[in-house]
């Protein structure tokens, strides 16, 4: 599966030190070395960069980085 | 009148304390999560048989002890707290009973959480210039274990207790510059008690000092003519390690100039902030000094501090 290189961008772009090698955006933040502090990080990132913002009711099931990538198509129709 | 400002900090860490590490299986965290993006690895926890007024009170006799301070010397004495022993009285009263202050001695207390030293230092600045007053004390006490639920894990983690008391006087080691304050009242309940328990959106307040501390900073430095390049050490509200780092960043300043004092003892809420200024205080390289507090309400406020000497009556 092709890498959302907006979900690229915005993990270097919140000095998010994760694991490039074997990044899957399909995988678990967690399986990514992403972990929960950091998924804050990257999802106030993506906010400010592309002015959306994830719902409280949403949050709770974003579990990947393909899940963000779907959130923000959606947000961004 | 000379300029008034901090001429000393006092503190009480109580000697108790309780182990992130005993929880982190439990919560299925790494050790290296807790020491890096959290901060805390134990927190100080007061002891069951004290109260708020315990912690201020001996905060305040220890910063008596360290100055020489006589009761009667005090003219205003100031407890910021959002968990009084009781509603009624306020903590500033059982604390000048019991430290056997003069009856000419103003008290009283504010109710502000982690935005309150910085306000507390406007306040009692603000009020011995209106009554012609010398020497006042700002006192920080809000025990958090008081409200946190053992089993939340958004909060267990952070939250530790201690007492500070900050003399101001006439004959400061810091001047008090310049200040900014903000409030988000309709995002008030990102922080809050339900029922006496405390309960926090973590996420939600991540944002808001992401989004918030960084342009107050730069705006209470645009109004002193300064930049942040020119800021030798930032005292940020220790929320936790992962936010004073990320803001750190966004102000584009290294985390050498912005202290961290919570991996033993945890976010004291207002205490935090003095809890480093402390350290900092016979630092004579540290000469300009940014503090900003943040959290509860939502409320925020920043300072700019500039030495003017040593304790050692240079």
């Amino acid at each position: 599966m092709a890498n959302d290189q907006r979900i690229i961008e915005a993990l270097t772009e919140a000095g998010i030190d994760y694991d490039t090698e074997a990044y899957d955006p399909a995988k678990s933040f967690r399986d990514n070395g992403i972990d929960s502090l950091d998924v804050m990080g990257l999802f106030l990132t993506i906010q400010e960069k592309y002015g959306v913002k994830f719902s409280e009711a949403e949050v709770p099931n974003i579990k990947t980085p393909l899940d963000i990538t779907i959130a923000l198509d959606r947000m961004l129709k | 009148m000379n300029m008034l400002g901090i001429k000393a900090i006092a503190s009480y860490v109580p000697v108790g304390r309780k182990s992130n590490m005993d929880l982190a299986a439990e919560f299925e965290l790494e050790e290296d999560f807790l020491r890096d993006k959290i901060g805390v690895i134990d927190r100080a926890v007061k002891g069951a048989d004290q109260d708020t007024s315990d912690l201020a009170f001996l905060a305040l006799q220890k910063l008596m002890e360290d100055q020489s301070l006589s009761p009667e010397s005090i003219q205003v004495l100031i407890v910021v707290t959002q968990n009084p022993d009781r509603n009624i009285p306020h903590v500033s009263a059982l604390v000048h009973g019991r430290a056997g202050l003069p009856e000419s001695c103003a008290v009283f207390d504010v109710s502000l959480g982690c935005s309150g030293y910085v306000y507390g230092l406007s306040i009692l600045k603000s009020f011995m210039q209106a009554n012609g007053m010398t020497q006042g004390v700002l006192i920080t006490a809000d025990p958090y274990s008081k409200i946190i639920d053992e089993t939340d894990r958004n909060t267990v983690l952070l939250f530790g207790d201690a007492a500070t008391a900050t003399l101001l006087s006439d004959a400061p080691v810091l001047t008090l510059e310049a200040f900014s304050f903000g409030s988000r009242g309709k995002d008030w309940s990102a922080i809050r008690t339900d029922d006496g328990t405390f309960v926090m959106d973590g996420r939600e307040v991540f944002n808001f000092a992401a989004t918030t501390v960084p342009p107050d900073v730069r705006k209470l430095l645009d109004v002193a003519g300064m930049t942040s390049d020119q800021v030798d050490c930032f005292v940020m509200h220790q929320g936790s390690r992962f936010i004073v780092k990320t803001i750190a960043a966004r102000l584009k300043q290294p985390m050498s100039k912005f202290p961290m004092g919570i991996e033993h003892c945890g976010n004291t809420v207002s205490s935090s902030i003095p809890l480093i200024l402390q350290k900092g205080l016979d630092d004579l390289a540290m000469v300009n000094i940014v503090l900003c507090g943040f959290g509860v309400g939502l409320s925020w406020a920043s300072c700019l501090c500039k030495r003017t000497g040593g304790n050692d009556g240079k």
